[in-house]
């Protein structure tokens, strides 16, 4: 059998893999670099940005790894919108680098985790070629590995920050990410025994689906697999370990948990909902659509519910992360391909917005050494920021807003509308009823923290110097204030 | 003729625009000298520009009526939905007659405030203001639309609320103030509901299709309609109920109270009324309702003028009164002899009014204050004990000052329409008030002329010699001020003069000018001048040891009170309204709004129990995977199954 490889669409997948590998080359030859390990990662990520831009504006998805006729399927496919959640994953990737591997440039910081630039850069790269390709996987195989590449080196990642609560939070991490990941392989393999077929090409699904024994097996896999997914992203009741590791981990490893590992978990339920969705007519898969919008309903309730009190800034995004996970599987509860644009879409804005208000956090709070004892965050430490710090104060209100979905967040308020459309049909109008007692909860979550930020306040202290985080933050507040003026760069 | 109707008429449109960018130039000159000269230049300008027009005037008036031509403003037509406004000026001989007393009026307020209010330091604000006064008043005037005349009727009621308040400082001003404000807005929502009506009836706002369509479609749509007209003139001319706040604007400046009596604001209501009278006449109803008003109006007005303490104040009373004669005839006959009736008693008051406002205000200058007993004799030399005589004597309506000649008509209209009850009310109200009027212009005129008795000076106390020489000190200062007073106030108190000394008699001659041929009834003559004499006796009578009012004895200050009016629309308005605005802050506060706080509440409380109840073991979190694996898969396994059976 030959498969035909067509390298350069395999960029965005490959260029952080090779990169990881090149700076744990760099890394035997000279352990004593630093930069060359951030140069040579934001090179590799800027590759994969390149490429998976070029993605996103064609008609045409990117195709490699094709069979030959008759099957003729292609294992890796990046349409538009996989292109953006791709674009969005290698972003946000750099940022994270520059985070932790940028704020060391002539401070004299230490390292915020054990270990050194080199095994960060790479466990990154890593997490994001894992990311990248399970965006675009069409076959079981590529789809497990890539989910799993991109979970395992978040755990050590978690871990090496060397504090108590950075080795609970990865316990937890871990815990969970076993179950999830045996979760998965029976899910797979519960897909296999009922369409016989190890892709999710849709010729074995709709015989599957036509025989109601072998659908029932198919729904079962379809469920497990969704409890897999779930604690990826963060949805109740799989979300557990969401706010002790984020509270727990180092800030910039929080925010790839935040963005990258997002991305990854929703390219992976796109993938099946689309398959689902292709095959699906009568008989209608309730089963799938009520568990679906029993997930994204009760996150999207609870987690704004408990965010409303949260005191420390990287709970409440925990929190808050919990609640825009229901967000995010909202649309695709639907089970139509414009449900899973919408949900990419919403994804996108909320990384963007997200990403944004961790970098701020982690300005205001200031780095942390390995292995150092955090200092305790609290909300009431950004009181004032936008009268003392105006630019850092002004993205944070704008981040939140566009969390909120509220104007000048034009970004996410487009997100939510896009996110309610799908579901706003005669059958599902109780879904999208609850999903607007969510929103009005989520907007008070947020705005609790804008007027801190408005009110007086002793945030005043003069900031510390951490290059890195400063050029991640306009790298984000450029994407956001952008995204937020021409909402039609992410939804078209 | 039709070719004129889509022309613009630059002569009437300058007499608008001239005083309106003379307001705007003065607002941005306001703290310099040179706004005096832009505001008083622009005056004049107006009035040779509605001097021009009234001279080539040409259309023959009498016979067929009053020819209106139907000009373009300038600004280009709107439709909006089913309606069309025209934005049209209307232009005929009295439009132009009116316009020119306008003018006139502001020109002589304009020179005599840059004289009376030299030391003020908002000078240039308030000349502005009457500049935009005058240009909204124009406007009105020569409306041909009626959201044109809605225009100018809200912009004139604004630079009242602005001219009223003038002196800001003082409390009492800015009540004032307010309160003119309030009570005239009240009655405007009957303005603009009542063009609201005309407007959607007849598919456009133009006084010609308004006319054309009603008078077709009479009923009680237009009888509402032009009853909420009616209640909006009441409000602005001060009329009964509404009559208070005139007295109250007597805060104001003495300029900014003559222009507001004589040209503008209380009489627009006189001339919209009169441009629409051939929707008032179908509308019998509208008519009784001002028909009563204002023969309550004239004789309370009157009964209020005896009493007052305050000179000034007195001459807003007779305003009231005067406003509420001047609609007597288009109460009763809304027809053209009607109006002109009423449009030469606004033309007449205009002039002795701004007369008598302007020689108070020359009069009181010096001695700050327009209380008769202040007054007493300041009226010593001869230009203003003419200036005096000639202006009471008008408002007596004495004959052969322009007072008499147009209460003359009024009354002979007023008789010549027929009995009836409504005729008859107005009639006996109209020859009361006549004799009122002859007394209190009397009595007025008594306390400014006659000099201050002379009382023996031992039988004074201490205290009160003092107090009478200070006065006497005081009046002999106030003589010298006014000797010394610059030529310009002089000029428009002469000018004043002799307008109102031979205006009537211009204007009979002009006949034509209103419309219909002046018939002099030596009938009506005769019975009000033997009327107003019977007044002037009386007045002359018990004026004998004094000013009369002191005759009232204790019972005075509910005549300065107007007869507790205030009170009565603080407990019959203001505190309705304010409780009911309380009522509806308590709904929204402990009705609407207890629910949406009472969610918030629960929120923040499960909030915390959730809070507390999440613990972070990675046991409890593998087992929160587990519960939620089994739910999951039993939900959709058994849907799947109840479906699939």
């Amino acid at each position: 059998m030959r498969v035909a490889v067509d390298w350069f669409a395999l960029t965005p997948v490959l260029a952080p893999a090779l990169g990881a590998l090149l700076v744990l080359v760099i890394d035997a030859i000279s352990p004593r670099a630093r930069m060359p390990h951030l140069g040579v990662a934001l090179v590799a990520l800027g590759a994969g940005v390149a490429v998976a831009g070029y993605g996103a504006t064609r008609a045409e998805p990117l195709r490699s790894l094709c069979l030959e006729a008759p099957e003729g399927a292609c294992l890796y496919a990046a349409d538009r919108m996989a292109g953006v959640l791709q674009m969005c994953a290698l972003v946000a990737a750099a940022v994270v680098l520059l985070m932790l591997v940028g704020d060391t440039w002539r401070t004299g910081a230490g390292d915020p985790l054990r270990g050194g630039p080199a095994v960060s850069a790479a466990l990154v790269l890593a997490a994001t070629a894992g990311a990248t390709a399970v965006v675009a996987a069409q076959d079981l195989g590529t789809w497990l590995v890539g989910l799993e590449l991109a979970t395992l080196p978040m755990i050590a990642l978690v871990a090496l920050a060397a504090r108590r609560e950075a080795l609970h939070g990865a316990l937890t991490l871990l815990v969970t990410s076993v179950l999830s990941f045996a979760l998965l392989a029976l899910g797979v393999a519960l897909w296999v025994i009922a369409t016989g077929s190890s892709t999710f090409a849709t010729s074995g699904l709709r015989d599957a689906w036509r025989v109601p024994e072998e659908r029932l097996v198919l729904v079962a896999a379809v469920l497990v697999l969704l409890a897999g997914l779930g604690f990826k992203l963060s949805l109740v009741p799989f979300h557990a370990w969401t706010p002790t590791t984020y509270a727990g981990a180092a800030v910039p490893i929080t925010l790839a948990l935040a963005t990258v590992s997002k991305i990854a978990a929703l390219g992976a339920l796109v993938t099946v909902v689309r398959a689902l969705s292709s095959v699906v007519q009568a008989p209608s898969a309730t089963g799938v659509v009520v568990a679906l919008a029993g997930l994204a309903l009760i996150s999207m309730l609870l987690g704004n519910l408990i965010a409303l009190r949260q005191v420390d800034p990287v709970r409440l995004l925990a929190w808050s992360a919990v609640g825009q996970a229901g967000w995010v599987v909202l649309p695709l509860v639907a089970l139509t391909p414009a449900g899973t644009v919408a949900a990419a879409g919403y994804l996108a804005a909320y990384v963007i917005a997200t990403a944004v208000a961790f970098i701020v956090v982690h300005l205001v709070h200031g780095p942390v050494g390995a292995g150092v004892p955090g200092r305790a965050r609290e909300l009431s430490h950004t009181a004032g920021l936008a009268r003392n710090h105006l630019v850092l104060g002004s993205l944070l209100i704008l981040a939140l807003l566009s969390l909120a979905g509220l104007p000048p967040g034009v970004i996410g308020l487009v997100a939510k509308i896009a996110a309610l459309q799908p579901v706003a049909t005669p059958d599902l109008w109780p879904v999208a009823a609850l999903a607007v007692v969510g929103a009005v909860l989520g907007v008070a979550v947020y705005l609790r923290w804008v007027t801190m930020l408005l009110a007086a306040g002793r945030s005043g202290g003069p900031l510390q110097r951490m290059p890195g985080s400063r050029l991640a933050l306009l790298i984000g507040g450029v994407a956001l204030v952008v995204t937020s003026v021409l909402p039609a760069l992410v939804f078209r | 003729m039709i070719e004129d109707s889509v022309s613009l008429h630059l002569p009437i449109v300058a007499t608008i625009l001239i005083p309106f960018a003379a307001a705007l130039l003065g607002l941005a000159a306001a703290r310099r000298s040179i706004v005096k000269d832009i505001t008083v230049i622009a005056g004049f300008l107006a009035v040779v520009s509605a001097a021009y027009r009234l001279v080539t005037i040409s259309e023959p008036a009498t016979g067929s009526g009053v020819p209106v031509l139907t000009v373009s403003s300038g600004i280009p037509e709107i439709a909006l939905g089913e309606v069309t406004i025209p934005f049209d000026l209307a232009v005929g001989s009295r439009t132009a007659l009116i316009s020119l007393v306008v003018a006139v009026v502001t020109l002589a307020v304009l020179a005599f405030a840059t004289w009376y209010l030299a030391e003020d330091d908002r000078l240039g604000v308030f000349l502005a203001t009457v500049s935009l006064f005058a240009a909204a008043m124009q406007l009105v005037v020569h409306s041909g639309d009626l959201v044109l005349t809605l225009v100018g009727w809200e912009v004139m009621g604004y630079c009242s609320y602005l001219l009223i308040g003038h002196w800001s400082r003082s409390g009492r001003a800015r009540r004032a103030a307010y309160k003119s404000f309030i009570v005239t807005r009240l009655a405007d929502v009957g303005f603009v509901l009542g063009v609201v009506i005309l407007a959607s009836g007849a598919r456009s706002t133009g006084y010609t299709e308004v006319v054309t369509h009603w008078s077709a479609n009479t009923g009680a749509a237009l009888t509402l309609a032009i009853s909420l007209l009616v209640i909006a003139v009441l409000g602005k001319s001060a009329q009964f109920p509404f009559q208070d706040w005139l007295a109250d604007a007597m805060a104001g400046p003495t300029p900014a109270s003559a222009l507001i009596h004589a040209a503008t604001m209380v009489a627009a209501g006189t001339v919209v009324l009169a441009q629409l009278r051939l929707l008032l006449a179908l509308a019998p109803a509208a008519q009784w309702l001002l028909a009563v008003s204002v023969a309550v109006t004239m004789i309370l007005g009157a009964v209020l003028a005896i009493g007052q303490s305050d000179l000034k104040t007195l001459l807003a009373w007779s305003t009231v009164s005067q406003v509420a004669v001047m609609l007597a005839p288009l109460a009763l006959v809304a027809d053209l002899e009607g109006s002109a009736a009423a449009l030469f008693h606004m033309y007449s008051h205009a002039l002795f009014k701004a007369l008598l406002f302007l020689t108070i205000g020359w009069l009181s200058l010096s001695i700050h204050s327009t209380l008769a007993a202040r007054l007493q004799g300041t009226a010593g030399r001869r230009l203003s004990q003419a200036a005096v005589v000639i202006g009471f004597a008008a408002l007596a309506g004495l004959p052969l000052v322009v007072g008499g000649w147009s209460k003359e008509l009024v009354v002979a209209t007023v008789a010549g329409a027929g009995a009836g009850a409504r005729g008859g009310l107005l009639l006996v109200a109209l020859l009361v008030t006549v004799v009122l009027t002859a007394l209190y212009a009397t009595r007025a005129a008594l306390i400014l002329v006659r000099p201050g008795q002379q009382k023996a000076d031992e039988d004074l106390t201490t205290g009160e010699l003092r107090a009478v020489v200070a006065t006497r000190a005081a009046l002999k200062e106030a003589q010298h001020k006014l000797d010394a007073a610059p030529f310009t106030p002089r000029a428009v108190i002469v000018l004043l003069t002799v307008a109102t000394a031979f205006g009537g008699i211009v204007l009979l001659a002009f006949e034509d000018l209103l419309g219909v041929p002046a018939h002099v009834s030596v009938l009506w003559l005769t019975v009000t001048l033997v009327l107003a004499l019977a007044g002037i006796a009386l007045a002359w009578v018990l004026s004998k040891d004094g000013d009369l009012a002191l005759r009232l004895g204790s019972r005075q200050p509910l005549w300065d009170q107007g007869f507790q009016a205030d009170r009565a629309y603080l407990a019959l308005v203001a505190t309705p309204v304010l409780a009911a605005a309380r009522a509806v802050r308590a709904l929204d506060t402990q009705v609407v709004d207890a629910p949406v706080r009472a969610l918030a509440r629960q929120a923040v409380r499960l909030s915390d129990r959730a809070g507390d109840a999440q613990t972070s073991r990675p046991l409890t979190a593998a087992a929160l995977v587990g519960i939620g694996l089994v739910v999951l898969l039993a939900l959709g396994v058994v849907i799947t199954l109840g479906g699939g059976a």
